[in-house]
């Protein structure tokens, strides 16, 4: 009051204001925003050590903000002021970005999520995808099928993923038709709406986690004003501005290994000739009429004893663990009138096998800049440019074939002898046996596959504030226009393969890849060995070795891929928001168009010399080369409009509409379509009546959605007929013998046209709950939503068509199906006391649909989808009764059901060392009626051995632990509801036994009695209490059914990512001139609660049996402030 | 001033604003876009140049093909045998799975499938295991090819930027393929559904695209619509040779019109032997013929026969050579021997296939032994009839013979020559190693056994000489091979590694001799038997025959005598022309026509009851069912020499040869013998047709093999195939009816809707529901 009246005098002038603003633990806040209340003009930030000085006309007061702290208005502005910010607890203030526009989060009416990028920037990902893994219960996010660097993992929200059964348009050959038909979301950074799916995808896995100021997640009708792209929910980026104040430097590095979480467990040498021995006899039991040669067949028992020693485990030769790296350095400053950020990241990670390697440069910078007090203009430029090296496998595709052989590779087989490649050459030493892949070959090769990467965006906007005008304040025009150029180069190198068969190989039966151990040359310097153990017998001569080119049927090869996307989106945008008393209105209004061409070229060229560089001049001639080019290009128009009104932030309401023509997929006259969506909400803790105080309850919110989206997922130019060059032969006229034969046109032959192909219709419902109560320490937000989709795309199978018409049916807009469920996110923060703080959030969903209209299959089988049943049909198989263990129980169950026919196999071909399936039905009778169990164990007796084949259940957690500087993070996933097979490891087939290792669970495999070697030595033990069925049955597939046998729970407790940061105290900080030091250690993969896997020979979080295994990565991290 | 400069910003800015706006809402832009790489028909067809390439897809996509398209043969058209395949092709003249019912080849359905019944065949036929004529997938089956035809036919009357005659040569061709691809199916089906414009694709009109089975009659009417519009339309003879030679003319379209016509006059679907029918098939191929006669169509080297007919074999050896030499060709496809890429390569595998396999050959074509002694003899007459100065012997088939025999067949110890050489380092896949120069080449193949038990055995093969061993045979085909002594030069272009694989030669589909036989066939249906009778001897009279030609003059006057004639001078002159199958169909040679009405369903109108009621009887020949078929092998006499089955046992090539061969003879030696009155002997024209002949008499056996048995393993005679008389009028296979209900099923087979087809191909006014509908209602 004193102080009031004292400042009294300086009214009318400016003064000179100065303070320090600190936070709850007295720790200055460096960067807080100072601004005057009621004015435009004029505020400051605050200096490293929290100190701001202002001119402020006298009578206003000042505001102090800063992120994650409640803002404070002060008008106490004598002498040296100090302002204590308190931690904002409630967010509710905050502000969610949402398309076109932005909104207080409790004002939100729709589905939104957001993601809080500092849950990421710990994370060590070369794909922004992987990051938000367990952050929300509504993302399904896809790990990359192999954990080699520079994959990209995959988003899907909600039951996006459900419609895949129906939605995409599938060709003739059962694929998917089109890359941008995925139910994927579409992502929009910096307001650039990607429309070309996979370029949106790329873009945002290819952003550095720092560069992300936030994240957010639209999930109902709320992405309606992105009209059709938004039908499988948005993904809305936005990238770091700059902050007024003083320059910030920011440095951040990761250092990280990254390891398998785990290689299947094999067989190990000894044993993988014990079993292949008894499944050898199982299998020749089946073809009495092929004898076995005892000797030649089965590995005798000296060479078993020998190959206790020759055990070798290629992973252990070639896995290592790799290492990965990460610099990002930002820069951030400006003043009132022009604010600037800039920031460049430096990642890369090497292969754990072979010569991969992968890096990647991002960069962004950008300028904001008040030319007056009612423009604004904005510049930024951004991109990335990566590099990708892998070897070329022998195949030449980028398979998995690398690891799978050295995971399968038949542990007495050494994969050289002395430095010379060996050629796996069957149990006979055919010298015609099959070509077989040969890493150290591969690896000694010049194969290659260069990936090549890079795009920039430039995006300009202008804004104009009509505030001058006073019937026009609140009215705000901008222009914005962005554009994005990106390159794709995929150059390839694929040489034939030396290899080395050995003539003449060791043992009584010949089986083992050694001759002679005093056969070795002395003087060859490849020899590696260990004089005094002779180390299992790894030797053998030169003159023992044929060489070999292995070339897998294919021409040796140097290939080259370019291809060019540009892309722009111009976007003219009017926004008005306005307070009328408790009259909160605001809208945007918007014409956006876009364009985009992609260019493509691809030249290849067979037998390159030997010493290829990839470059055309490694060529002996020129009659090999091939180039063919190709061009894309589509376009879009859409006006978009958006309105909220909200009274005395207690009554919400949304409208939104997009209208958006497409060409290419539509008519002209089909090219519109529009997507209105209506929302609301009804914030009841507002209402008077409610009783905040004795529920505790600070927020309660009733939000409900409505809106209608369409899509255009269908093969472009379906509309219209069109003719291609046929690119075989033709006829030709004239008289001339020689002539070459000409070229046709003719009807594709996908030449169905449909010009009717419209938009579909999805109708989306949400209904959402927002609570807070506790003092905000309990949040709890519910979301219920459903959606009918109509008209949906299909193509019918070709035989549904009348013959006559010559050609294949066109899509039409057809299927119809629904799908619904529900998340929830509970959320508990609560600071223990001053050095202790605790936060979780436990997110739930669950997802379900129905089919309500599509081509049906004429003949339903059993698991054919079914009206008003959901698209997983769960798992089908037969129902297992156990194994059978000796012939009398055969026969048992052969005269107890009358069986005449086990999958095929009359009683004799039936053996112990087989499973047990019931006989449940007979075939369909003439009504199409099942008809009961009538003796033959076939296709009609599979019975529904699972409702769901994928988890409907997924929960995630994400604890948070604070105390004094430490921090401790972890995200915990979990998913359950369904079924699953055992992993592949029971499907492996005896037939490739020969060439590939099997699982080490089969040491417990089924052996009926004892198997003699042709000296009558045992070379197999009897095991009939073995717990798994003898693989070597390969008649009728008997043991590899999907059976109840087989099934395990596909539920799955990950802990997906544990972060350990220690955040340097300020005051040391400062006496060694910084601003800010902190310091994590990050694991991802951490570790699997639940393997279901029996015996645990697999964990599905370490992948997909049999192929690259998922890694962990073990990441430090420090971050660094100037 | 400050003021002033507001004032003017913001103007401007509202200016850029309202003028981005402008050109942003247009959406003029989108439809600028396009589908690269795919082109709409208003790019096509208004230029005269793409609709070119759009008619080359219509002949690709419909033209009897005989093509190879890699070096090593591949495939080899019109010889599918794939229950899934294209069986609808063109027949071309190879013992393809139709071919193989007729008598031409050694073997009744060699394939081991064939429309022949029980117990010759182990399970009868039925919708579901039949080959798929109608409908075989989408890219495969007859109505995609017609889909093309109606593209072309409809849209291009829809564009400017073609003149109005090159809008009538497009359409024409189009039409005429068109009429090719009905055609094709008419002979199976006959009625099949009628579809003149292009039918929806969507599967929501699928009930009206459901278009039924129309009758025989009305299909044929269409598909002479077709074919005298595109006679309407094309000109009688095309004026660039050097750049349309190989399009169908006028002249073509009406001779096939004038087939297409003789087979709805013939048996197959005229019972009743209704006159109308001939007549109409009469005027047609006078029309045919008067019009391939304006475009300088005609028989080659009339008046020119050469020596034993070698004129009329290079009939084959041309692509072209104006008027005279190629006025054959009335339907052909044209081939190339170009190098370079694969998709310029168009190459005929014919001269490769006639080949035998020691010279670059794929192993050559078998002839049935009933063909080789049912060519004329000298004088024109059969070889069963009565000749003066000689008399056929079945060992030496070879004497005085038709001059077409020596220009269809090659057997032993005769020249074959080719151009090119084979050196035995560059044989990798050929088995028989032995350098051979082209010109040098002779046919010398002569089997041997280990011992005569062996060789009196009726199934087995000998091993054979000029080291055959098991891939020898005695005689094979050589009509249209390039024999190189006729002074041609070759279209091929021989290659050590792939042999007669890159081969220029065009595939002859229908000739100016067979129009005239159709004409001669019409004339005689329509009793202007004398105009059939002048037709025949042109015919052999450009071979070299005179006067009556051995024609015996009674049948001017007997229908049924001129109809056997015709065929007979068809099956000789048109011999391996792919023709013989159709002939054995339309006139019901298996079995006459009889046991029709015991079809199950079928009407008693189904009976002939023209043709006496049996159309064998009626023209007097064996019927096919009492034919079997054997192969000739000329063998070495057990008493002259055995050997082992092993390329060193050859006797022609021990250290002490056993025999020599004998002089190969040029096929310009006269090949008549008189016989000596007195003492019985035969006098030779000529002394190497006589070294030759007893090398025969005093080495050779001649053995018939017996070529098929039952498929009854438990049946060991070797039975006579029994055609399946429900295949004259072919069934729907189960899909063509499941994926367009409303094609009704032909009668005598089974519906995949349950009971009997109820559709009658002979009727009028077919009942052409589907059993869909009749059995559930629908």
């Amino acid at each position: 009051m004193l102080m009031a009246f004292f400042a009294f005098p300086t009214l009318a002038q400016n003064r000179l204001v100065k303070g320090t603003v600190v936070d709850q633990n007295n720790e200055p806040i460096i960067g807080a925003t100072i601004t005057i209340v009621g004015q435009n003009q004029g505020g400051t930030v605050t200096d490293l050590d929290g100190n701001f000085s202002l001119q402020v006309p006298a009578g206003k007061k000042i505001k102090v903000s800063y992120i994650g702290c409640q803002p404070q208005t002060v008008s106490k502005l004598d002498g040296n002021v100090k302002i204590v910010l308190q931690e904002d607890e409630n967010t509710l203030d905050d502000v969610v970005v949402v398309g076109y526009g932005a909104l207080k989060q409790k004002n939100v009416t729709g589905a939104v999520e957001v993601i809080n990028p500092e849950e990421l920037k710990d994370l060590a990902v070369t794909n922004l995808s992987e990051a938000l893994i367990g952050l929300s219960p509504s993302l399904h996010v896809s790990m990359p099928s192999t954990g080699r660097p520079g994959e990209n993992a995959t988003i899907a929200i909600r039951s996006a993923r459900d419609a895949v059964a129906l939605i995409p348009e599938k060709d003739m050959t059962g694929a998917a038709v089109g890359a941008n038909i995925d139910p994927r979301p579409l992502y929009v950074i910096d307001d650039f709406v990607y429309q070309d799916m996979d370029k949106g995808e790329e873009e945002f896995n290819n952003l550095d986690v720092d560069e992300v100021e936030s994240i957010t997640i639209l999930k109902d009708a709320e992405a309606a004003v992105y009209g059709a792209y938004g039908a499988y929910g948005v993904i809305l980026v936005k990238t770091k501005r700059g902050k007024a104040g003083k320059p910030r430097i920011s440095y951040q590095t990761q250092l990280g290994w990254v390891d398998a979480v785990m290689h299947a467990d094999m067989l190990d040498g000894y044993n993988y000739g014990r079993i292949y021995n008894a499944a050898k006899v199982a299998n020749a039991l089946q073809n009495p009429d092929k004898t076995i040669d005892r000797r030649i067949d089965l590995f005798q028992a000296d060479e078993l004893e020998a190959m206790k020693k020759t055990n070798y485990n290629l992973l252990d030769d070639y896995w290592k663990s790799s290492l990965s790296q990460r610099h990002s350095i930002n820069v951030n400053g400006g003043n009132d009138k022009a604010t600037y950020f800039a920031g460049v990241t430096y990642q890369t990670q090497d292969g754990n096998i072979g010569k991969l390697d992968y890096n990647r440069w991002n960069y962004r910078a950008g300028l904001t800049a008040k030319i007056n007090d009612y423009v604004k203009a904005t510049l930024s430029v951004s991109g990335d440019d990566s590099k990708k090296n892998i070897h070329m496998t022998s195949s030449g595709g980028a398979s998995e074939e690398d690891y799978v052989y050295m995971l399968k590779n038949p542990s007495y087989v050494p994969d050289n002898i002395n430095g010379y490649p060996i050629y796996h050459s069957g149990m006979e030493n055919d010298p015609a046996f099959k070509n077989y892949y040969n890493y150290k070959s591969l690896y000694n090769s010049i194969n290659n596959r260069e990936q090549i990467s890079n795009s920039m965006s430039i995006q300009g906007t202008l804004e104009a504030d009509f505030g001058f005008i006073k019937p026009l304040k609140g009215l705000r025009a901008r222009l914005t226009y962005s554009r994005n150029v990106g390159n794709n180069h995929d150059n390839r190198i694929r040489m034939e393969n030396i290899v080395y068969r050995v003539k003449n190989r060791g043992g009584s039966g010949n089986h083992l890849y050694v001759t002679d151990p005093t056969m070795v040359i002395d003087n060859d310097p490849l020899v590696d060995y260990d004089e005094t153990t002779l180390e299992g017998f790894r030797y053998t001569s030169f003159e023992n070795l044929e060489k070999r080119v292995l070339n897998d049927g294919q021409n040796s090869y140097i290939q080259n891929t370019m291809t060019r996307n540009t892309s722009y989106q111009v976007n003219l945008m009017l926004m008005y928001g306005r307070k009328f008393g408790k009259h909160d209105v605001s809208g945007t209004f918007s014409i956006e168009r876009g364009e985009n061409e992609s260019f493509n070229q691809y030249t290849e060229a067979t037998h390159p010399l030997p010493f290829t560089d990839g470059t055309s001049n490694s060529l002996a001639d020129d009659t090999q080369k091939e180039a063919t080019w190709g061009k894309t290009d589509g376009g879009n128009l859409a006006y978009i409009g958006r309105l909220n009104y909200a009274y005395a932030d207690k009554y919400l309401f949304q409208f939104l509409v997009r209208s958006q023509a497409s060409a290419a997929k539509f008519a002209p006259e089909n090219y519109w379509g529009a997507f209105p969506s209506f929302s609301a909400g009804w914030v009841v803790s507002e209402e008077p009546w409610f009783p905040k105080e004795k529920l505790k309850i600070d927020f309660l919110k009733l939000r409900a959605s409505w809106g209608i989206m369409g899509r255009d997922n269908v093969e472009a130019w379906r509309w219209l007929q069109l003719y291609a060059y046929n690119s075989t032969r033709s006829q030709i006229f004239g008289t001339d013998i020689t002539k070459e034969s000409a070229r046709a046109f003719q009807l594709p032959e996908k030449s169905g046209t449909n010009r009717d192909l419209h938009w579909d219709k999805n109708t989306k419902m949400n209904f959402g709950i927002d609570l807070r109560m506790l003092d905000g320490r309990l949040s709890v937000s519910f979301d219920y939503y459903y959606d009918k989709q109509r008209e949906m795309f299909a193509t019918p199978n070709a035989n549904f068509m009348p013959g006559t018409v010559g050609t294949y049916p066109a899509p039409e807009n057809y299927s119809e199906m629904d799908l619904w469920g529900y998340e929830a996110i509970v959320g508990w923060r609560q600071r223990i006391n001053k050095d202790m703080y605790v936060s979780a959030r436990l997110g739930f969903s669950y997802d379900d649909n129905k089919v309500l209209k599509m081509y049906w299959d004429t003949d339903p089988k059993l698991n054919s989808m079914v009206y008003g049943e959901r698209t997983d049909r769960g798992l089908w198989g037969y129902s297992c009764l156990g194994m059978f263990r000796s012939y009398q129980e055969i026969e048992e169950y052969f005269l107890k059901y009358n069986i005449k026919s086990y999958l095929g196999l009359s009683q004799d071909k039936v053996h112990p060392g087989m499973l047990i399936y019931e006989d449940v039905r007979g075939p369909k009778d003439e009504d199409g009626n099942w008809t009961p169990a009538d003796g033959y164990v076939d296709s009609n007796d599979i019975v529904q051995i699972s409702k769901r084949s994928s988890n409907p259940y997924r929960s995630n957690l994400n604890l948070n632990f604070v105390w004094k500087s430490f921090s401790l993070n972890t995200t915990i996933q979990a998913e359950w509801g369904a079924y699953t097979m055992m992993p592949a490891m029971y499907k492996e087939s005896f037939s490739s036994m020969e060439t590939t290792n099997v699982s080490a669970m089969w040491n417990d495999m089924f052996i009926y009695e004892d198997v003699y070697d042709a000296q009558g030595r045992v070379i197999a033990y009897a095991n009939p209490n073995g717990r798994w069925p003898n693989f070597g049955f390969t008649s009728g597939s008997v043991n590899s059914q999907t059976s109840t046998f087989w099934r395990m729970s596909a539920a799955e407790i990950l802990i997906r990512n544990l972060t350990l940061a220690y955040t340097l105290p300020k005051n040391i900080c400062r006496t060694i001139g910084l601003n800010a030091v902190r310091f994590n250690m990050t694991i991802q993969n951490v570790m699997s609660l639940y393997n279901a896997c029996p015996g645990g020979y697999w964990d599905n979080f370490a992948g997909t049996y049999g192929s690259y295994p998922v890694t962990r990565k073990i990441t430090f991290g420090m971050n660094v402030t100037f | 001033m400050k003021t002033n400069i507001y004032k003017i910003f913001r103007a401007g800015l509202v200016c850029c604003c309202f003028a981005a706006a402008l050109t942003a809402c247009s959406d003029d832009f989108l439809a600028d876009k396009r589908p690269y790489g795919s082109y709409g028909e208003n790019d096509i067809y208004r230029d005269w140049e793409s609709v070119k390439l759009r008619l080359n897809y219509v002949y690709q996509g419909s033209l009897p093909y005989f093509r190879g398209y890699n070096s090593n043969g591949g495939n080899q058209g019109g010889n599918s045998t794939s229950t899934n395949g294209p069986s609808d092709q063109w027949p071309v003249g190879l013992p393809d799975f139709l071919s193989t019912h007729c008598d031409e080849f050694a073997g009744y359905g060699s394939n081991g499938y064939g429309y022949l019944s029980e117990p010759y065949k182990a399970t009868a036929w039925d919708n579901t295991n039949i080959f798929k004529f109608f409908w075989t997938g989408v890219n495969e089956s007859p109505w995609k090819k017609m889909r093309e035809c109606t593209d072309v036919i409809v849209k291009v009357r829809q564009y400017d930027g073609l003149t109005a005659a090159q809008k009538d040569w497009a359409e024409g061709q189009a039409r005429f393929f068109r009429a090719t691809r009905y055609f094709r199916l008419f002979k199976r089906f006959g009625g099949v559904p009628i579809v003149r414009g292009l039918q929806s694709t969507t599967l929501s009109d699928t009930i009206d695209l459901r278009i039924a089975r129309q009758s025989t009659k009305d299909t044929y009417d269409f598909m002479i619509e077709d074919l005298t519009t595109a006679a309407n339309l094309l000109p009688a003879r095309w004026e660039e040779e050097t750049n349309d030679w190989g399009r169908v003319t006028a002249g073509t379209a009406l001779a096939l019109a004038g087939y297409i016509a003789n087979y709805y006059a013939s048996p197959v679907f005229n019972r009743a032997d209704e006159a109308d029918r001939w007549q109409a098939a009469y005027e047609l191929n006078k029309q045919a013929l008067d019009k391939l006669a304006e475009g300088h169509f005609g028989l080659s080297y009339e008046g020119d026969p050469g020596t034993n007919a070698s004129n009329w074999a290079k009939i084959w050896c041309n692509i072209y050579g104006g008027d005279n030499q190629n006025s054959e060709a009335v339907f052909m496809a044209n081939c190339n021997n170009a190098g370079g890429d694969a998709s310029d390569q168009l190459y005929n595998c014919l001269e490769q296939t006639l080949r035998p396999s020691n010279c670059g050959g794929s192993g050559g074509v078998t002839p049935s032994a009933e063909m080789v002694d049912a060519f004329p003899m000298a004088d024109g007459k059969r070889p069963e009839e009565a000749h003066d100065g000689f008399a056929y012997d079945k060992k030496l088939f070879f004497l005085n013979r038709d001059p077409r025999f020596y220009r269809t067949f090659a057997f032993p110890g005769t020249e074959w020559q080719f151009s090119g050489s084979i050196d035995t380092t560059s044989i990798t896949n050929w088995p028989l190693k032995k350098e051979r120069t082209g010109t040098a080449y002779r046919l010398q193949q002569y089997a041997w056994y280990s011992s005569s038990d062996e060789a009196l055995d009726e199934t087995r093969s000998g091993y054979f000489s000029d080291l055959m061993g098991n891939s020898g045979k005695s005689i094979y085909v050589r009509k249209k091979s390039q024999d190189l002594a006729l002074g041609e030069s070759p279209m091929y272009v021989f290659e050590s590694s792939s042999g007669f694989a890159r081969n220029g030669q065009p595939l002859i589909a229908m000739r100016y001799t067979e129009v005239l036989l159709n004409f001669a066939e019409a004339a005689c249906g329509a009793n202007h038997l004398n105009e059939a009778w002048d037709a025949l001897v042109k015919i052999r009279q450009r071979v070299g025959y005179t006067g009556d030609c051995g024609l015996d003059p009674a049948i001017k006057g007997d229908r049924a005598k001129m109809f056997e004639a015709i065929l007979y001078e068809r099956r000789i002159e048109l011999a391996y022309e792919g023709k013989r199958f159709d002939d054995c169909h339309r006139w019901m040679l298996f079995d006459g026509g009889l046991g029709q009405s015991e079809i199950e369903g079928a009407p008693s109108s189904w009976e002939p009851t023209g043709w006496g009621g049996n159309t064998c009887q009626y023209l007097g020949v064996t019927p096919l069912n009492d034919i079997s078929l054997h192969r000739i092998e000329m063998y070495i006499d057990p008493a002259v020499y055995m050997g082992s089955k092993q390329p060193e046992s050859d006797p022609f090539n021990l250290a002490t040869p056993v025999l020599t061969t004998p002089k190969a003879l040029t096929l310009n030696e006269d090949f008549t013998t008189t016989t000596d009155i007195e003492t019985g002997e035969a006098i030779y024209a000529d002394t190497n047709v006589k070294a030759l002949a007893e090398f025969y008499l005093n080495n050779l056996i001649r053995k018939d093999i017996v070529t098929q048995r039952t498929m009854n393993a438990e049946e060991t005679d070797y039975a006579k195939p029994q055609w399946d008389k429900k295949c004259y009028l072919m069934g729907l296979q189960s899909a063509d009816e499941s994926n367009n209900p409303n094609v009704a099923q032909t009668i005598g087979w089974n519906s995949t809707f349950g009971g009997a087809g109820r559709f009658d191909p002979l009727s009028l006014t077919p009942d052409n529901s589907s059993n869909k509908n009749v059995n559930t209602g629908n």
